[in-house]
Order: C-alpha cells, then structure tokens, then sequence
C-alpha cells in the first residue's frame, strides 16, 4: 500500500507532489503557537501510538480520496519535542480544481484531530506542564481497545462511539452477567445494571461475575466491583430495585441503548413499552433450556407486534423450573451484547425486523421476519385487549353460588382431599365431566395455582369459557384453613 | 373436504412436550390457531394457543392464518428465562 501518512521525529520536510493534471495545490501546516486557552506555551512535546496512528491516519486520507475529487493528499505528523513556530503537522492536497483540495485537507485534519492516536504535553510558562487529548476521546490505554479498533468497523472513532455511549441492562442473571463484562471489556462507557436480588449459590453456574464467596451479597454490588476490577475508568451505576411502572422511563429515557436480560414478561413489556414510546432501542433475549432467542425493537416491529399483551408469568417456565445450562445462557448474553455493540457503532445487526432463535443442542437456527402489525396497541393503533383478567379467582368470591364445580387438575388427583378443603361444594375428576354437567362456573385447582391457571387458559382458547382457575391451588386452601 | 399436508416445527417448551421437534401432518384446511389446538390436544400441550406466535414459511402471520398444502408451521410458546 502506498504511504500517505507518516510519523517523523525530526524536523518535517515537504515533499513535492508532481501531477500534470493538477490545477491546484493545497498545502497546510499545523504549527506551534505560544499561547493556549490563555495560558502562554513554552513548547509541545507529541507522542503517538505510531503503529494505529499511521494506520489510522492512512485510513483517513484513503477516504478523503474517495469522498472529495481530489488527486492526491500527503500528511506527515511530528512528533518529539517542537519548539514555538515548529510544524507540526504537514499536509498536501492536489486537484484539478481547487475548491476540492481545499474542502478535502479541512476534512482531513478534523478527522485526524479526532482519531489520530498523538497525544500532546503543553508546557506552560508558569509551569505545570499538561497531557491534552484530541478532540475525541482516544483514551490513553488505547492499547486495551488494539485488537478491536483494528476492526474497519470500529476504528478510534467506534472506540470513541463505544467510551460515549449509556447502556442500561437490566436483570444481571445468566444473561446480564456476561453482556455487563463485555461491555466492559469493550470499553463501553457508562453501564446502569437495575438487578434487586441476592446472589444465591444456585446463581453460579451461569452468572459469571459471581464466585462462592458472594453468596447472599446484593448482585450490582458485586458486579461493581467486578467491573471496576477490568476497568476502573467505566462509569457503573448500580440500581438495586426491581423495575416498575415508576422507574422504568427516566431510566429508559436517559439510556442510548436497552437490554432486557430478564426472567419476566411483565418487566420485558415494561422495557418495550418505555423504550418504543422515547425511541430507545432494546435488545432483548430469552432463553429455554438449550434454545434461546433474540430480538431487537428499534424504529419497527415491537413485543406487542407478536404477542399484544404479556402471557401470566405462570404460563412459561422460569430458569429456576425448567433448568439452564450455564453456557446457552452466556451464549445468549454475550450476543445481545454483541447486537447492542453492534448497534452503538452503527453496524446494521440485521435483527431489527427479524427473530432469531438458536438450538444450541443440534444447532437448528430459526429467522423469522416480524412484520409490524397493524392492531400493535403500541407501534399502531390497536387496543390493548383484555387478557381474561377474571381467570383467577379467590376461594371466597365462588363458594356459595350455584352451579360451581371444583375440578382437580393436579397430575395424580385426590379429590377427596379437595373436598375436605372446599366443604359443602362439587368436586369432580375431570373437565369433560364438569362440562357435561352444565355446570355455570368451572374452577380448576392443583397444588399451587400455577397449571390450574395454565390449563384454564387453553380450556378457554378451546371455547370453555367459564374455566376459572383458583389462586395459590392446594397449598393456599390448607394454609387458609390452618390459620 | 380434502385435507392438505403440511410441516409443521415445534419450539422450546413444545418442542419438549411434543417429543419431537417437527412432524408432517394432514388436515383439512383449517387457520393455525386451529391447528394449535387440535395439535395441543394431541400432545397435550399446556401453553394455551393465544400465546403461542404463529410462523410460516419463515414470516409470523395472524392467527387467523389459513394453512396451505406444503406450508412449514412454527409454533413458538413464550419464553422468559433469562
């Protein structure tokens, strides 16, 4: 590749650009001046991180000879000690025409100004000599960001991007425990974490930034220092509340970015809803046992788009339930930090109108587009509909009215042990029996509420409409009955 | 009536309930809501087909989706863990 970019030590000297078809030469010198926001300076002292600096500056002049219609432009950059009146930097532009080598060697110098990786010392009459950075932050161990700067698509000005932006992410699991340190690890400036709970020793096969050690510790702080253990620079505000109708929008709106890393639909309904009415984008994911998915709600299609309202928590299973394996978990982590990283440096992540889901047992992959849907009560002008809010019911509200009958719906009934709980009222084995009777209400118990509610819900998509499930099943009755 | 065949694909909790991850099935033109259930009964399913997201042919439809001869059906039941 040919060199247009250079670093010397010594003093700078032009080189003498040839082309015949040149019209104009614009050449520009960059020079040490005695004063600097008031403060009278003795000398500068430059000092690169030469290897992604030429790389950098060579970047930069490559594109200026793409964007501007322009023959050729040379810089060469000192560095060392320079005394007043020294050029600093050196830069030549040739055109056919002049307007061209002039806009093309502004547009140069403002973007090496920026991402350049040369640092200056002023020194000061009055002493106290200072460390100044360019105009954007490439900080000074640009040495932990190398191997990602390196990238095309992050360059110093990603790095800059990433150090500038918010991410909030809430629910430090198995999912928010990975994207936090690779945050992190990418330099990602300002991380709010909103996590309420403790850590338990049934969090660490997948909760990585946890050990032994802090169990019954309060998970952001915990996480704090982890954080400032990789990198004591990132900005980490720990929120240790759980999130709520009141939090979730100033928390959403002083965001650039979201990443639901819950366990709860409530919570991942709360985020869509913040994040589509401030223009936030959220990345959210959810895991199954070995399978997991992935989405991202940005300008198009959100949650309600899919699912208008949110399913009761006791409809899916839980981590907790269903059992998780450490590694889909942080599969699943690290990729929405992947989508999230992705999206701060403005790399399009493909996902924004697509579901992903992965079996990572036999690798099976499944993209799915999502349409935005007209009847989304959020993105269109749908209605929130009902959810069949009258599906649960209390053993008071029912006891007494005619025509109700108990059904026990646990895997191995014992309806005598229902009755003796419930007196005085019909208790029959099975729905098909309830139904045959005519009964007016059907209400279904098991041992805690949750696959009553589950069954009453499909029994009600199957056009039974009076199944009722009851609150707190088996273990709710006897404790009622014991008090 | 004539019945149309097609593929139909289950995912995460179904998957499980189901034993299998997909199976061809033959029916008489039906919507996918309608599908679900006879399939949830089957299977015995204990995801209630109004949260289940409908998918074929690689696009997510409405419920109210008539299934064609040879379409590839994904049923995908909510899923929260994290």
């Amino acid at each position: 590749m040919e060199i247009q970019f250079s670093v010397v030590s010594n003093e700078i000297v032009p080189v003498v650009l040839a082309n015949e078809a040149a019209g104009a030469v614009v050449t520009f010198e960059g020079r040490v001046r005695n004063h600097n926001d008031g403060r009278g300076v003795d000398r500068l002292f430059y000092e690169a991180y030469e290897e992604l600096a030429l790389s950098e500056g060579n970047r930069i002049l490559t594109e200026a000879e793409r964007r501007f219609d322009i023959l050729k432009i040379v810089a060469i950059h000192r560095v060392g000690l320079l005394e007043i009146g020294d050029v600093a930097i050196w830069m030549q532009a040739l055109s056919s025409h002049r307007k061209a080598a002039f806009d093309a060697c502004e547009w140069a110098m403002d973007e090496i100004k920026k991402s350049v990786p040369i640092w200056k010392r002023e020194d000061y009459s009055e002493g106290n000599p200072e460390w100044l950075k360019g105009e954007s932050i490439v900080s000074a161990d640009t040495d932990r960001y190398d191997r990602q700067i390196r990238l095309p698509e992050v360059g110093c000005d990603g790095q800059a991007k990433l150090h500038a932006a918010k991410v909030l992410v809430v629910g430090a699991g198995g999912l928010g425990t990975p994207a936090v340190e690779y945050f992190v690890r990418a330099g990602v400036g300002h991380i709010t974490v909103v996590e309420p709970d403790f850590v338990d020793v049934s969090n660490l096969n997948r909760q990585i930034s946890y050990g032994f050690a802090d169990v019954g510790r309060l998970k952001v702080d915990v996480l704090h220092r982890r954080v400032q253990d990789i990198d004591h620079s990132v900005e980490f505000v720990p929120v240790a509340e759980k999130l709520d109708e009141i939090n979730v929008e100033a928390l959403v709106a002083s965001h650039d970015l979201v990443l639901d890393c819950t366990d709860d639909f409530a919570a991942k309904y709360l985020m869509n809803d913040a994040c589509v009415g401030a223009g936030v984008p959220l990345v959210t994911a959810s895991i199954h046992r070995w399978q997991g998915q992935i989405l991202v709600v940005d300008r198009g299609p959100c949650l309600r788009c899919l699912l208008p309202v949110p399913p009761p928590t006791f409809c899916v299973g839980t981590c907790e339930e269903e059992g998780i394996l450490g590694t889909v978990a942080g599969f699943f982590g690290i990729l929405q930090a992947n989508e999230a990283i992705k999206f701060l440096l403005g790399v399009d992540g493909g996902l924004s109108d697509t579901f992903l889901a992965v079996d990572l047992r036999d690798y099976s992959v499944l993209r799915i587009n999502r349409p935005v849907r007209s009847e989304c009560p959020i993105c269109s002008t749908g209605q929130m509909t009902s959810l069949d809010s009258d599906i649960e019911v209390e053993l008071c509200t029912v006891v007494g009215g005619a025509g109700i009958v108990f059904v026990d719906v646990r895997q191995t009934p014992s309806p005598q042990e229902l009755m003796d709980l419930v007196t005085d009222c019909v208790v029959l084995g099975s729905v098909e029996e309830a139904v045959e009777r005519g009964a007016e209400q059907i209400v279904l118990v098991c041992q805690r509420g949750r696959t009553s509610l589950r069954r009453a819900f499909c029994l009600r998509d199957e056009g039974v409409r009076n199944a009722y499930s009851l609150v707190g099943g088996i273990d709710r009755l006897m404790k009622e009955r014991d008090a | 009536m004539d019945k149309v065949e097609i593929r139909v694909s289950y995912f995460a909790s179904l998957r499980d309930q189901a034993g299998m991850a997909e199976e061809k099935v033959a029916l008489v033109s039906c919507s996918v809501f309608e599908v679900y259930q006879m399939l949830a009964r089957k299977h015995k399913f204990d995801v209630a087909g109004r949260f289940i997201q409908y998918a074929v042919n690689s696009n997510f439809v409405d419920r109210d989706y008539v299934v064609a001869a040879g379409d590839h059906v994904v049923f995908i039941p909510p899923v929260s863990g994290g």
